[in-house]
């Protein structure tokens, strides 16, 4: 055999060797990328199986060439449907190539075997073409990706472009038979080559794939284990993207961890054409990988789940790889590669992608721990820290001592307080700190200590010194705290300068002594009784200048108890029963008689500095006076208040008897007079005719005086109603009143010539019936004391008040600014007189020359006083008289008013 | 007294006052069926058919009853009261003819249903008017319901 025929045979061993590999990853997927690998080689197998078999059995029939040769010319379209996987193929290219076989059939069904030269030279021009389409493809592929799919693309393209060479050298061989010689040994070489390439391209043993898995996975560590330290898990999340692509035949890849507030996957981080958006993911193909923990493929948009399917459309991706983040602890997420064809290797791309996402899920892990750590480290130290700045900032010095007696810990205030500088005072036996009489007992008492530690508070009552540097001693405070470290029991000491403290204490006690004194005067002397006792009630101290009303000396009590003091134990005794309250806490006060006086007592609750009732504390005044003064009061007011209802009783009584009064004579004064003047009346119509004529006149003297006698009657009732009736204001307008006035009197003044001028009369308060009997009383009076003038004026009108019976005050305005008047020219009268002018009967003029009863200016007056006001007048002898009246509002009162 | 039924009764206890209403009634005609009571217990025998009235007969009102106020053994007020509150007598109507002109006894009589008050005037000749004036109502033109 020569090495060429070993050649052929190791070149076809190759071929039928791949061809059973890609069978069985046919079988083991059943999809299209596996079924075109098969497809294409099964059919150069079968080439070769059919040759060896018409070989061995001689069989030289005729239709095995043509068989083989249009098998071997379909050997470019396969090729190509394969090229599809990793590189886009125009549809004119696929045309060509379908042309190109369907041709090559044809010129064998056309031409005998061997070919004329130019169609020989076709189909090499076929072929070539096609396999250098596809080696280009191949080797674009290549150049673009990394990792295993990139070694296996060039090996596809070296060898698609050693079976171009093999079939351009036998093209060439057969063109031209001169160049036969030295081409012919070399077409084994490159079939094999060929063979070989193809291969370890399309089913790599497993030992390659590993190899280049492994460098794939070292690199990824090597990036991964750069952030590991302090990096984000972002950073790792880009790097598993970036990876997942380079290794695999996807073109973007995503990154998605899951949120257990929401319950779904929510993508961090993405490579590749993610356009950076896409929100979570809770149901499709990438949720099962997440659910399941297992990887999982989508080789078709038709396997998609529904956020598989919306992702997918956002980067128009026809399949998928979800890959979970997990380690066996933990679960992070699912890593997304997304593939624009059903991918060609596949598992090896699952392969890497687990992989891949298992060590980011351990970094993830890794990267979470440290950060745990990394912050409880940094909580440590902060706390330590604070530690550090508490003790140093605390404002009493502190020092810390071992179980062997040697400082520890020293703060700066405790450097400043001994003198010392820590690195003096660290390590030293903590006695240096004590005054030397005190060091010895010190060493004692500290064994005794850390034999049995305990908290011990500052102000413990011990007298406690500290030494200086410098020697001097101080007065301080120590509180002892132990706490058990890994170096043993440490105790902190609290040290606290007092000296300061002490010395005011002392002023403080220096000046009580002087204070005590004061208070002991003011105690001599206070007019009071005061007194303490214990809890079973005997006096410990009775002080104050009250004492001597009781004919006691100070403290004379002690000793002797309340009871003893006097003289019972009845427990419904007023002091017993106060000072038994105050016992529990209870203050109470009474009044006592005791020893001729009265005295008011207080008892309070007497306690000691912890507020605990330790007795009682007792304060008595003596109030004897004040109760006299009191008890006078109280008589004077009872006798007053009886000389008032008394009063009351009387006055009431008499207005009773004057109603009384009024009503009898209302009805029993005037019936006489009615008899008188009718009877009078009947006697003049009856008999009058008969009588003398002087006998007539009498008659008729009477008949007017009982008419006089009526209208004084009736007057006086009126003026004693007056007081009776009540005030009824409201406002009035007065010009309306003197209207209506005028209006009654009008038939009193019948063929008089009056002329009568009404001035502005504002709108007041008042009582309209009242006040319209004031003007009808003085117009009444002018127009009769106008009588004999031609003509009568009589001018009613008003004033803002000049005069007034009081001065205003500046604090309460003026209550009525407005004087009335009625001023006539008539008649006049003395002013001598005017005292009398508003009496009751009071007359000025002769009763035959102006008739009336003198009450019509009582009634006036009454009314305006009734009112509040005042009413005075202004005449003179033939010259007329003017009436004035004011109406004070709110000054008057019915009852005041009488 | 008589036996055509009284028109008009008078209670007065002032023989003077009697006279001079009687006067007054008849020198204008009106004092045909009077019949005068002098105080307030006979008013309300009269009025009520017993004591010296017993038998009268109650459908035999008067007219018009002509009060005083201040009568002797029961009161005016109290008068007025028992016919006013009697259905029996509650229609006929009462003049109150007082001396008082106090308010209080003005405002009670309306109160207890009083149809008229007049104050008797001290002159005669106003009085005379007076009592000629509710006589000539009462009695010609005032329409008393039927029992």
């Amino acid at each position: 055999m020569t090495i060429n025929d070993f050649l052929m045979l190791v070149t076809r061993g190759t071929y039928l060797l791949i061809a059973v590999m890609a069978l069985v990853e046919l079988l083991r997927h059943r999809d299209k990328a596996q079924l075109d690998i098969a497809l294409m080689f099964s059919v150069l197998a079968s080439i070769i199986l059919i040759q060896e078999i018409a070989q061995v059995t001689g069989l030289q029939a005729g239709w095995v060439r043509p068989i083989t040769s249009a098998l071997l010319l379909a050997q470019p379209y396969l090729l190509l449907r394969l090229v599809q996987y990793f590189h886009p193929v125009a549809r004119m290219v696929r045309g060509v190539a379908l042309l190109g076989m369907v041709i090559s059939w044809g010129m064998l069904l056309l031409f005998p075997i061997p070919f004329p030269t130019s169609a020989t030279a076709l189909i090499v021009l076929y072929f070539v073409c096609i396999e250098g389409y596809a080696t280009f493809a191949a080797a674009r592929g290549a150049l673009t990706s990394e990792g295993i799919r990139h070694w296996r693309l060039w090996l596809i393209a070296a060898a698609s472009g050693l079976i171009a060479v093999t079939i351009l050298i036998a093209g060439l061989a057969a063109l031209f038979p001169a160049a036969a010689a030295w081409a012919t040994p070399l077409t084994p070489l490159t079939a094999l080559l060929s063979g070989l390439s193809y291969y370890l391209g399309f089913t790599p043993p497993h030992w390659l794939r590993r190899a280049w898995q492994r460098s794939e996975l070292y690199r990824f560590l090597r990036q991964v284990s750069g952030y590991q330290a302090g990096g984000q898990t972002t950073d790792v999340l880009i790097q598993l993207c970036r990876a997942a692509i380079r290794v695999s035949a996807g073109f973007t890849a995503l990154a998605a961890l899951w949120d257990e507030a929401t319950q779904q996957l929510v993508i961090r981080e993405s490579a590749g054409q993610w356009p950076g958006d896409g929100g979570s993911i809770r149901e499709g193909r990438i949720m099962d990988a997440w659910r399941e923990r297992r990887p999982q493929v989508a080789r078709t948009p038709a396997t998609f789940g529904p956020d598989d399917a919306r992702l997918a459309a956002i980067i128009n991706a026809n399949a998928l790889f979800a890959v979970p983040i997990a380690t066996v602890e933990r679960a992070w997420g699912v890593a997304v590669v997304f593939l624009r064809h059903t991918p060609l290797f596949e598992s090896d791309d699952l392969d890497i992608l687990t992989v891949l996402a298992e060590e980011t899920a351990l970094a993830l892990s890794y990267s979470a721990v440290l950060a745990e750590q990394r912050s409880l480290i940094e909580q440590l130290r902060k706390s330590e820290s604070r530690f550090r700045g508490l003790i140093e900032a605390a404002p009493d010095a502190i020092v810390g001592v071992n179980q062997d007696g040697r400082i520890t810990l020293v703060n700066a205030q405790a450097e400043a307080l001994f003198g010392y500088p820590r690195q003096e005072l660290l390590g030293e036996t903590v006695e240096v700190l004590i005054p030397e009489r005190f060091r010895e007992t010190h060493v004692k008492y500290r064994a005794g200590y850390f034999a049995d530690p305990h908290a011990r508070p500052m102000g413990s009552g011990l007298d406690l010194y500290g030494r200086r540097k410098d020697g001097s001693a101080f007065p301080v405070e120590i509180s002892l705290s132990p706490v058990e470290t890994e170096e043993g029991l440490i105790v902190t000491a609290i040290v606290r300068d007092i000296s300061e403290r002490k010395r005011l204490e002392e002023a403080l006690q220096e000046a009580l002594h002087g204070k005590e004194a004061h208070l002991r005067l003011i105690i001599d002397q206070i007019p009071a009784v005061l007194w303490s006792t214990d809890d079973r009630l005997r006096f410990t101290s009775s002080l104050g200048a009250g004492l001597a009303r009781l004919n006691l000396q100070p403290n004379q009590v002690v000793g002797i108890s309340l009871f003893e003091y006097f003289g019972t134990s009845d427990p419904e005794f007023m002091p017993i029963a106060a000072h038994r309250q105050a016992l529990e806490g209870i203050p109470s006060h009474y009044e006592l008689e005791w020893q001729g006086r009265i005295f008011q007592c207080h008892i309070e609750p007497f306690r000691n500095a912890d507020k605990a009732i330790v007795g009682t504390l007792g304060l008595a005044l003596d109030i004897t006076e004040r109760k006299q003064a009191e008890e006078e009061i109280r008589r004077l007011n009872a006798a007053l208040e009886q000389r008032v209802s008394e009063r009351t009783a009387q006055l009431e009584a008499a207005n009773k008897e004057l109603e009384a009064f009024s009503y009898s004579v209302s009805h029993d004064l005037r019936a006489p007079l009615r008899a008188m003047d009718g009877f009078s009346r009947i006697l003049l119509e009856e008999i009058g005719p008969q009588l003398p004529e002087e006998a007539r006149r009498y008659l008729q003297i009477v008949r007017s005086n009982a008419q006089q006698m009526g209208q004084l009657v009736d007057d006086l009732l009126t003026f004693s109603r007056l007081s009776r009736q009540p005030l009824k204001k409201q406002p009035v307008a007065p010009a309306d009143l003197v209207r209506q006035a005028l209006e009654e009197l009008r038939a009193d003044h019948d063929g008089q010539r009056v002329k009568i001028i009404v001035g502005d009369l504002p709108i007041c308060q008042a009582d309209p019936t009242l006040l319209k009997q004031v003007f009808v009383n003085l117009l009444s009076n002018a127009l009769k004391f106008t009588r004999k003038r031609n003509p009568a004026v009589i001018e009613i009108g008003c004033t803002p008040r000049t005069e007034g019976r009081e001065t205003p005050s500046s604090l309460s305005p003026p209550r009525s600014a407005v004087t009335y008047y009625v001023k006539d020219n008539g008649v006049g009268f003395d002013m001598r007189y005017a005292h009398k002018l508003f009496g009751v009967f009071q007359r000025l003029h002769r009763a035959e020359e102006y008739e009336g009863t003198g009450v019509g200016l009582a009634i006036v007056q009454r009314i305006i006083h009734r009112h509040g006001g005042r009413v005075w007048a202004e005449a003179e002898v033939d010259k007329g008289a003017t009436f004035y009246f004011t109406l004070e509002e709110g000054a008057s009162d019915d009852r005041t008013a009488g | 007294m008589t036996e055509q039924p009284v028109e008009i009764l008078l209670v007065e206890d002032n023989p003077n006052d009697v006279e001079l209403t009687l006067h007054a009634l008849k020198k204008h005609n009106l004092a045909n069926r009077i019949h005068v009571v002098r105080d307030g217990a006979e008013a309300l025998d009269f009025i009520f058919g017993s004591g010296a009235y017993a038998g009268r007969r109650l459908e035999d009102r008067p007219k018009v009853i002509l009060l005083d106020l201040k009568l002797p053994l029961v009161d005016g007020l109290e008068v007025l009261e028992r016919i006013k509150s009697d259905p029996r007598t509650r229609t006929t109507p009462v003049v109150v003819l007082t001396s008082s002109r106090e308010e209080p006894d003005i405002a009670r009589s309306y109160e207890l249903g009083a149809n008229s008050y007049i104050v008797k005037p001290v002159d005669f000749q106003q009085f005379t008017e007076a009592v000629r004036n509710l006589g000539l109502y009462w009695l010609l033109l005032n329409q008393p319901p039927s029992l």
